[in-house]
């Protein structure tokens, strides 16, 4: 007993250092790893509806899954989702972080400011822009009409297949942005100001100074950003099932929700759910190793 | 000086612009929630309402609700409320415990291997969560433990930890390890000297840690929604979005629904907002 309890007491010793660790460890090894190697399990077999029958049938899933033309039209959906609401995302929270480093009074304020959206939960965001694109009474519609941009309430923001992506984009990067912009603001200001004062002396003008100067510096944050909205993208569930519910028909059904309907709702295919979500879990990894290569190529040191 | 002036006055007003974008649409939540439904149905609507009333949220909080997730079941909005609000509690105790021994176990005693635990403990954040939900759901189903608070909050620590483990370890590496050394030397154990020198020190850290894990637990819905939607014991999450549904016709009341269960977090990150921030920024910096 005296030799564990010195053991235990000794800084360094590895059962002290692993004893702290055990019971995140365990949490996290009963509710991460372990579902993740049962997820590739199920989704080589056959799962009965009591939870029991299970059998294996192979790659059956993962070619249902690639034969079926609906997800490889989710897949494009997904695409374009991820896409428009990362590039978007730090476009806007990009613009929010320069202005708010151009010394402008009450910069405080403001930055407090967006920690609102930030905090707001995503079903409340659903709800909050729900309201604003509601085709009959919406503040959106009642905002146009009253400025004279449209006659009647006639804009179905959410009814109308084309607008409803552009929608739930809209809604997404009003809940994040913020966030984006506060990172963004934090790398500038890490900045040296000496940087920028040479540059001037240099001759070197608004435009030059952000292109070879705060791009470049900023590079590391930028990418990492986006790699976590475009994995983030990747998951999106709550706000799509708060908005649109993947409509109008399949306008917005991206892959999160697909197989949230697929397994959780309508067929009760938990093999296919799993193939799928593991080519979901593929397409992560890939885009994180991806960001690994050109986070290492694009480091620079002034 | 009047090019300066002209600039300046371009960076007001967009930057006017970008908190109009920014906070409008949260104003206007607001704003509806105080309205009666024909100031909102007018056209255009009252931008300013003429006779202001807290009526919604009476109604609201004393609504009795039936309405179908998975089953029909009958809940009020204060029970949710409850719920969430013990969920979350305990979420973000539970997180912290583990959460900090963890995290002082990685930085300042670490052993053969554990950095690349650490890593993949790390790494676990980026999984999308429905590759593990099937797994999960199948599990537990079989294990009959569906539809218990019980499970929600385990699920929502192992997914806030490894976030948790990192922040904190980025907190305790910015102490001055001469601090805990001396405290040592005095006769205390290492996990005297964490809870007695180091968790003081980093109370900022800590504050913020339990911010971010009380939000996102208190935020979550898809975890919710699968887990916990066929009994009385949903969330506020789901019960704001299912009640929003079904008063869809109400828009006050849809929108006090969203003002009710936003308001603690947007609190707690007005409140806190310097601990929060400098906790953000610091994760930007450190990437």
């Amino acid at each position: 007993m005296r030799s564990i309890s010195e053991l235990w007491n000794r800084p360094r010793s590895p059962l002290f250092s692993l004893t702290l660790i055990l019971p995140s460890l365990l949490i996290i090894l009963a509710l991460i790893v372990y579902p993740l190697v049962f997820s590739l399990v199920i989704s080589f077999g056959k799962v009965g509806a009591n939870f029991r029958n299970y059998q294996f049938v192979g790659f059956a899933n993962y070619l249902a899954v690639l034969l079926n033309r609906e997800i490889w039209h989710a897949l494009l959906l997904t695409l374009e989702w991820i896409l428009g609401v990362t590039v978007i995302l730090m476009f806007v929270g990009m613009a929010g972080a320069l202005l708010l480093n151009t010394g402008l009074r009450g910069q405080s304020i403001f930055r407090t400011l967006l920690l609102i959206p930030w905090a707001v939960p995503p079903v409340a965001n659903g709800i909050i822009w729900l309201s604003i694109l509601n085709k009959n009474y919406g503040a959106l519609n009642g905002l146009l009409y009253q400025i004279g941009i449209i006659r009647d309430y006639s804009i179905g923001w959410l009814e109308t297949p084309t607008l409803a992506m552009a929608s739930v984009i809209v809604a997404q990067v009003w809940k994040w942005s913020p966030f984006i912009t506060l990172m963004i603001l934090a790398s500038l200001q890490s900045i040296p100001e000496e940087l920028y004062e040479s540059a001037k002396i240099d001759g070197a003008g608004f435009i030059r100074r952000f292109a070879y100067l705060t791009l470049p510096l900023l590079m590391p944050t930028l990418l990492l950003l986006t790699l976590l909205n475009l994995v983030w993208a990747l998951n999106a569930f709550d706000l799509i099932y708060a908005l649109t519910q993947g409509g109008p028909g399949n306008a917005t059904k991206v892959i999160a929700y697909y197989i949230w309907k697929q397994t959780f709702s309508a067929a009760a295919d938990f093999g296919g759910g799993a193939a799928l979500s593991y080519i979901i879990l593929l397409i992560s990894i890939g885009i994180t190793f991806f960001y690994a290569r050109v986070s290492r190529a694009k480091r620079v040191e002034y | 000086m009047k090019a300066k002036l002209l600039t300046k006055t371009i960076l007001y007003a967009l930057l006017a612009v970008f908190m109009i974008w920014t906070v409008g649409p949260y104003l206007w939540t607001i704003i509806s929630s105080i309205s009666l439904p024909i100031e909102l149905t007018a056209k255009p609507p009252h931008w300013i309402p003429r006779q202001p009333t807290l009526e919604n949220y009476k109604k609201l909080l004393q609504l009795v609700g039936e309405y179908r997730v998975a089953t029909a079941t009958r809940s009020s909005l204060r029970q949710n409320l409850l719920y969430s609000f013990f969920i979350s509690c305990v979420t973000t105790a539970l997180c912290i415990l583990f959460g900090s021994l963890s995290a002082y176990s990685f930085s300042r005693h670490p052993f053969r291997g554990s950095s690349f635990l650490f890593f993949l403990i790390f790494g676990s954040q980026l999984l999308p969560f429905i590759v593990l939900a099937i797994p999960l759901y199948i599990t537990l189903a079989r294990l009959r433990l569906l539809d218990k608070l019980g499970t929600l909050i385990f699920l929502y620590i192992s997914f806030t930890l490894p976030f948790v483990i990192w922040l904190m370890k980025n907190y305790f590496e910015m102490i001055p390890k001469d601090i805990e050394d001396a405290a040592m030397i005095d006769g205390c154990t290492p996990i005297r000297a964490l809870v007695r020198v180091v968790l003081p020190v980093c109370a900022p850290g800590l504050v913020a840690t339990g911010i971010f894990s009380f939000l996102g637990a208190w935020n979550e819905f898809f975890l919710a929604l699968i887990f916990m939607s066929r009994t009385q014991t949903i969330t506020l999450s789901v019960a704001t979005l299912v009640f929003g549904w079904t008063h869809r016709s109400d828009l006050p009341l849809v929108a006090t629904g969203a003002v009710i269960a936003s308001l603690p977090p947007v609190l707690l990150a007005l409140l806190f907002q310097k601990f929060i921030i400098r906790g953000l920024m610091q994760g930007a910096v450190k990437g």
